[in-house]
């Protein structure tokens, strides 16, 4: 084949050229790191990438859900002890009033305290969590039990201010925690302080305690320690259930704590350079590119006109 | 018997030939680097011989030799493969460029693209169903729903633009393209002018040479050469023709070869021309400046015409990909139109076009668009259709099955507008909702959890639910500007209120007596952060299976697309390296041919040196034999 100077510059320059091309991919990986920079570096690989990125992004979402349902569900807890506590409170003042030695003006002394721990029990049924009502179901814009009977003796209470009487939301706020996995975060309060009017509604039973101490019927207060005694239960129920929710809340954190390293590790697997290899790579494209420029400039400027003296 | 000078004569010839021998060197050595030039070679001859005497006497003397001609080296066969391969560089290139661009509008993977966009806005969803009464978190479902909307308009506006520039671009092609014909056949006259007259127009042809190799940079063409003798002198008639869509057009026409310079010249019979914004190139005669229906099209050419065409094509088909995404993000909807809408000719068929119901104004059934537009009789203007204000448009896209977390209370509104919605309750057959409804005694007034709704999307969902001013509203619109076109990426629009946000499924009265949502009911704001796993039917969006149908959720379609722009870039880049590879092959090809090696010039210039001096030698020496002669007598 015929060789002029034309082809080798042109050669030389197309080689030059695609050693540019190289070094300057290698050069993006090498300052952003990653191995995918455009869709066309790898076709597939961007599909993963933006489905990591994806999951990544709501498993994010799932964990701080899962740390909100977790604190949520703690206060609901220990509301729940504090409403226990009252009604051991209100079985010890019962045990006390049953004991028919006790004087009128001391069973008096003790459905005062009675009325006392019914008021606490509608304050604790109005409960909020930052500012939302945690036993109305999903209504919990609105007090489930009348605001006002909390100031009032038991007595006092009828009608719609007898708390004893309300129905409350049934509904249930949700909490995502991730893969459908939803936990209620709120507790309707007929499921916990029992349903309006029977026997073993908290309101009820502290209510109908307090008129049978004020009375001083020894026997109707003996009679009610089986109701208060199925509050308690009925509550402690409700709040293991709550426990379980909590424990339910924890395991899905771990869980998404633990998907998302999981995600991480594969999108960092698509998505990020081999630095080892990109930089071994850019040294030995960089050597090319070098030894390329230098014989270029010695090969390019040969010819026999270098060699001919004047007037030979 | 020959004369006392014949031997001065030869010895002169030689110094001539020398002399042409130098100069060609010269020649080539100066046009070394200039593009299109073929090295030139003095093609010399023995001159005939002259008998030495008379009466028999047959031995002949030689008079030395003569230039035929200066020859241009270079092979027709490797310009042709040159120029193939050219204008399928440009055209790669072209389609390579305006490839990366939309990568970059895209811009994926980043967390600045409508991915992340609509991973945040399933987020904000997520976080509002936690918090279903909370207005920051309602505020920040807006939020998110704008940024995703602003980030489709925006990446549909720069799609258009860059549209606008291909066009603009093409138009500046063809331009380019007419210019370099006309020269053309400007040369090809002087050139066949030059030839009849005997010369050899070597610098004409090399400026041929140059200019072909200069068009097919724009588009691929075929040349023919057909010698005619007249008067004793061969010309030749150049003829050029590009490929129509009904065969070979000749655009220059070697026939009318006319030796003059006319302007245009004779020869010069067809232009190009743009036919419309789709980027249709039209071949029409060189009297007319506009195309016309019955004019053929340029196609199946390389070059950066056919890549221009290709480009737009190729946005135009991710700009109806966002489309389809913004309709299915939405749901399906009807509109009517209220001004006049110019769809695309050539997206007639493509999705989201080929998904959309059209309802003349006044009338009664829905049509597929192609239907439409043969019942209408709808003519394409400048590679677009018309759609008359007044009619409707049902888009379907965006369509699903839910699944309710919670109870949704029936309203009368509900009733009225999705009586029709086909539901399941748990346990139940599949029914409408307002057969449901009446089937039961008293009528139903709730559908239990876990109910399995089928509804039109995202904005029919939302119109179920309520917020705290009673009955959802949708959340997705087209833009009020838009003259009542269906949603697409560009006109996409949050135009609600957080309190017109619905959150929940169920009802309940407020202090004031009127029906709101419940306020901590946030099931149907979950049910839509869930969807960001929701299945969908999509138009697939690869060109190579338009009618099939795709299933996924929406960011699955969204990856897709990008991974379809990743496979098309990555092929555009290859096609480049491949085409740029023969292309430099073939140049070294032609290179080798009819390039210039300083060497060989060099080791020429010494040889007509010396056989200039041996020839002027020779004359020195009969002149000193004749003055010796003049001496002697």
């Amino acid at each position: 084949m015929r060789i002029t100077q034309g082809m080798l510059s042109s050669q030389v320059l197309y080689d030059i050229e695609n050693n540019l091309q190289q070094l300057s991919r290698l050069e993006t990986e090498a300052s952003t790191g990653k191995r995918i920079n455009q869709p066309s570096d790898d076709p597939i690989g961007v599909q993963n990438v933006m489905t990591y990125q994806m999951e990544m992004n709501f498993d994010k979402e799932y964990q701080q859900n899962a740390t909100n349902a977790q604190s949520q569900l703690n206060f609901v807890s220990s509301v729940m002890t504090e409403a226990q506590n009252i009604m051991s409170r209100a079985r010890d003042l019962a045990v006390e009033g049953a004991n028919s030695t006790e004087t009128s003006s001391d069973m008096q002394a003790l459905a005062s305290e009675v009325g006392q721990l019914y008021d606490q029990m509608v304050t604790i049924g109005n409960s909020q969590y930052n500012g939302l009502y945690i036993f109305n179901g999903a209504n919990t814009g609105a007090a489930p039990y009348p605001l006002q009977a909390a100031n009032l003796s038991p007595g006092q209470v009828s009608g719609s201010l007898d708390p004893a009487q309300v129905a409350t939301n049934s509904g249930q706020v949700l909490m995502d925690l991730g893969n459908g996995v939803t936990i209620p975060i709120t507790v309707s309060g007929n499921q916990f302080f029992g349903n309006p009017a029977s026997s073993n509604n908290a309101f009820q039973v502290l209510s109908e305690l307090y008129s049978a101490l004020n009375s001083g019927d020894h026997t109707q207060v003996d009679n009610l320690l089986n109701s208060i005694d199925s509050v308690i239960d009925n509550m402690n129920q409700v709040q293991a259930g709550v426990g379980a929710l909590v424990n339910r809340a924890q395991m899905m954190q771990t869980r998404m704590t633990d998907l998302a390293n999981s995600v991480t590790q594969q999108l960092s697997n698509v998505d990020d350079a081999d630095m080892a290899k990109v930089l071994t790579n850019l040294n030995s494209i960089s050597a090319v590119e070098q030894a390329s420029l230098e014989v270029g400039a010695q090969a390019l400027p040969m010819s026999l006109v270098n060699f001919l003296k004047p007037g030979v | 018997m020959p004369s006392t000078f014949l031997g001065l004569q030869t010895a002169l010839r030689g110094l001539e030939v020398s002399q042409a021998g130098v100069d060609t060197v010269s020649h080539n050595v100066d046009n070394a680097d200039t593009p299109g030039y073929a090295r030139e070679v003095v093609d010399v001859a023995e001159m005939s011989s002259l008998p030495l005497g008379q009466d028999g006497n047959t031995s002949m003397v030689g008079q030395g030799a003569q230039v035929l001609q200066i020859q241009r080296i270079q092979s027709d066969f490797l310009n042709t493969q040159y120029r193939a391969q050219n204008a399928a560089l440009y055209q790669a290139n072209v389609v390579q460029s305006t490839l990366n661009e939309i990568s970059g509008i895209l811009d994926e993977p980043s967390s600045s693209g409508i991915s992340n966009a609509l991973s945040q806005f399933y987020q904000a969803w997520d976080a509002l169903g936690s918090n279903p009464s909370d207005l920051s978190s309602r505020t920040s479902v807006i939020d998110a729903a704008q940024t995703l909307t602003q980030v489709l308009n925006q990446t549909a506006n720069q799609l258009s633009q860059l549209q606008s520039n291909l066009q603009s671009s093409l138009s500046t092609t063809v331009d380019q393209v007419n210019s370099l014909l006309d020269q053309i056949a400007s040369v090809s006259n002087q050139i066949a002018k030059l030839q009849q007259m005997g010369e050899q127009p070597n610098d004409l042809l090399d400026k041929r040479d140059a200019l072909l190799n200069q068009l097919s940079q724009y588009t691929s063409f075929q040349t023919s050469e057909s010698p005619v003798t007249s008067g004793g002198t061969t010309y030749e008639q150049f003829s050029l023709t590009l490929m129509g869509s009904s065969g070979p057009v000749t655009i220059i026409d070697g026939s009318q070869t006319d030796f003059t310079n006319n302007d245009p010249p004779a020869n010069l019979v067809s232009h190009l021309v743009i036919a419309s914004d789709t980027g249709a190139v039209s071949i029409v005669p060189i009297s007319s400046n506009s195309a016309s229906s019955s004019d053929p099209t340029l196609t199946g050419q390389g070059g950066e015409i056919q890549g221009y065409q290709d480009s737009i094509a190729d946005v135009q088909a991710y700009q109806n990909d966002l489309d389809v995404f913004a309709q299915s993000l939405a749901g399906a909807g009807t509109t009517t139109l209220r001004a006049d809408w110019t769809i695309p000719a050539s997206a007639v068929d493509s999705p989201p076009y080929n998904t959309m119901k059209f309802t003349p104004s006044g009338g009664t059934a829905s049509e597929t668009l192609e239907q439409f537009i043969q019942s209408q009789g709808l003519t394409e203007s400048n590679g677009t259709y018309t759609i008359p204000a007044g009619t409707q448009i049902a888009t379907t896209l965006g369509a699903m099955t839910v699944t309710l977390l919670g109870p949704l209370d029936i309203s009368s509104a509900t009733l009225s507008n999705y009586g029709s919605v086909k539901i399941q309750v748990p346990g139940g057959q599949e029914t409408t909702l307002s057969a449901y409804v009446n089937s039961t005694n008293p009528p139903a007034t709730q559908l239990p959890a876990g109910t399995i709704l089928q509804i039109g999307g995202l904005n029919q969902l939302l119109m179920l639910g309520f917020s705290e001013n009673g009955q959802g509203q949708p959340l997705f619109t087209p833009a009020a500007t838009s003259g009542g076109q269906p949603i697409t990426a560009a006109n996409i629009t949050v135009a609600i209120q957080p309190s017109d946000l619905a959150a929940g499924t169920t009802l309940t009265t407020d202090s004031s007596g009127n029906t709101v949502a419940v306020s901590g009911d946030g099931t149907l704001a979950t049910l839509i952060g869930n969807m960001a796993n929701q299945q969908m039917q999509f138009p697939n969006p690869s060109p190579s299976a338009p009618n099939e149908t795709l299933t996924g959720s929406l960011s699955n379609y969204f990856t897709a697309v990008v991974g379809q722009l990743g496979l098309q870039s990555q092929q555009a880049n290859n096609s480049v390296n491949v085409q740029t590879s023969l292309v430099q092959q073939i140049s070294n090809q032609q290179q080798s041919v009819s390039g210039v090696s300083l060497d060989e010039e060099m080791t020429k210039l010494i040889s007509y040196q010396q056989a200039y001096n041996a020839s002027a030698e020779i004359i020195s020496a009969i002149n000193t034999m004749l003055t010796q002669l003049m001496q002697n007598v």
